[in-house]
């Protein structure tokens, strides 16, 4: 009997151990703080990648149903538009453009994280003279199946105001004192 | 014997059940997505009746406490201070309509992080009567808080024009 008994013990010992092994396997790890240093690297390889003017290396960050929301634009969702507006964005002359990301925070589930942060753009205007734009934007990410991190919505918006009215109104009171053609244009 | 063999045979049966009861808790986690579908869509359109009543304390209700707000032509607010300001503004209107369309939530397995966007359509009645539409993209990043509620981490606007 004591024999028996020890039997027992070990048996439900060992459903114990199986117990709990295989159910905390099933608990996931919290690998917020990595999903999220994965996703900030990321977004820094892929200003990186901006670099080099290129946009198949440019739209390799995207996710195959990944949206751009671009300020002045409708909203893009296919690869080949947005393939195209990267392309058109990297064909503006004298292009300088990067960005920084300020926050990257991930779920818990390790299948979603965002991240946001600063851009600045500097392309030439039709005179060569160069302009700087800069402005911040949000990102989504999503984990894909091969365990990279790829950004599934883009959207962002500059800081600078949305350009004055080009006559002054003062202007404009003498441009249409001086010709009556003109203000009639109008 | 006998007698001891089936007490073996049960406790074997017990554990497993326990076993295959307990793990197929933590395997299948409740399917709470619809229900933070629900909630966020609802937590939106509160927001939005809270603008239009501008209400202002209400409207930062649905705001974590370190939110970012960006709008176009104006640089990122940072912190709950500076969007409760960039809100302030907002309300100063003399009549707000604000329309949403074509939401899309995407939450994440855990029900913690959540992704909205869609088309917004505003239209503006300034103090002096004035009235401007403005319509434009939006990405909004929710958060589920320890209360089970659902709040605005990021708030991202881009206009059409």
């Amino acid at each position: 009997m004591p024999r028996v008994r020890s039997r027992l013990s070990m048996l439900s010992v060992a459903f114990v151990a199986f117990f709990f092994a295989a159910c905390g396997k099933s608990e996931p790890p919290d690998n917020r703080a990595a999903d999220a240093a994965a996703v900030q690297k990321a977004d820094s390889d892929w200003s990186a990648a901006a670099q080099s003017h290129n946009a198949d290396s440019w739209v390799a960050f995207y996710a195959d149903d990944a949206v751009v929301l671009p300020p002045n634009a409708p909203t893009l969702t296919s690869k080949d538009a947005i393939h195209k507006a990267i392309a058109d964005l990297l064909a503006l002359p004298g292009l300088s453009v990067s960005w920084q990301t300020t926050k990257a925070e991930a779920a818990r589930s390790g299948d979603l994280a965002f991240t946001y942060g600063t851009y600045e753009l500097t392309s030439s205007d039709a005179k060569g003279i160069p302009t700087t734009d800069h402005g911040k934007y949000s990102e989504v990410w999503k984990k894909q199946a091969d365990g990279s991190w790829k950004c599934a919505v883009d959207i962002w918006s500059s800081d600078l105001p949305v350009a004055a009215p080009p006559p002054a109104p003062k202007m404009k009171h003498h441009a249409a004192k001086k010709s009556g053609r003109r203000r009639h244009a109008r | 014997m006998p007698g001891n063999r089936s007490a073996a045979l049960s406790i074997v049966v017990s554990f497993a059940a326990a076993f295959i009861a307990g793990c197929a808790q933590t395997q299948a986690p409740v399917e709470t997505r619809k229900a933070d579908e629900a909630a966020i869509t609802a937590a939106g359109s509160a927001l939005a009746q809270a603008a239009i009543a501008k209400d202002l304390d209400k409207c930062m209700s649905f705001y974590v406490d370190d939110p970012v707000l960006f709008i176009p032509g104006a640089p990122a607010m940072v912190g709950k201070d500076a969007v409760r300001k960039a809100f302030q503004g907002f309300l100063g209107a003399q009549k707000l309509q604000l329309e949403t369309s074509g939401l899309i939530i995407d939450v994440a397995a855990s029900g913690d992080l959540a992704m909205e966007r869609g088309s917004y359509t505003n239209t503006i009645t300034d103090a002096k009567g004035k009235t401007t539409t403005e319509t434009g993209k939006l990405v909004l990043v929710w958060k589920k808080q320890a209360d089970g509620s659902w709040k605005i981490a990021a708030d991202t606007n881009a206009s059409d024009k």
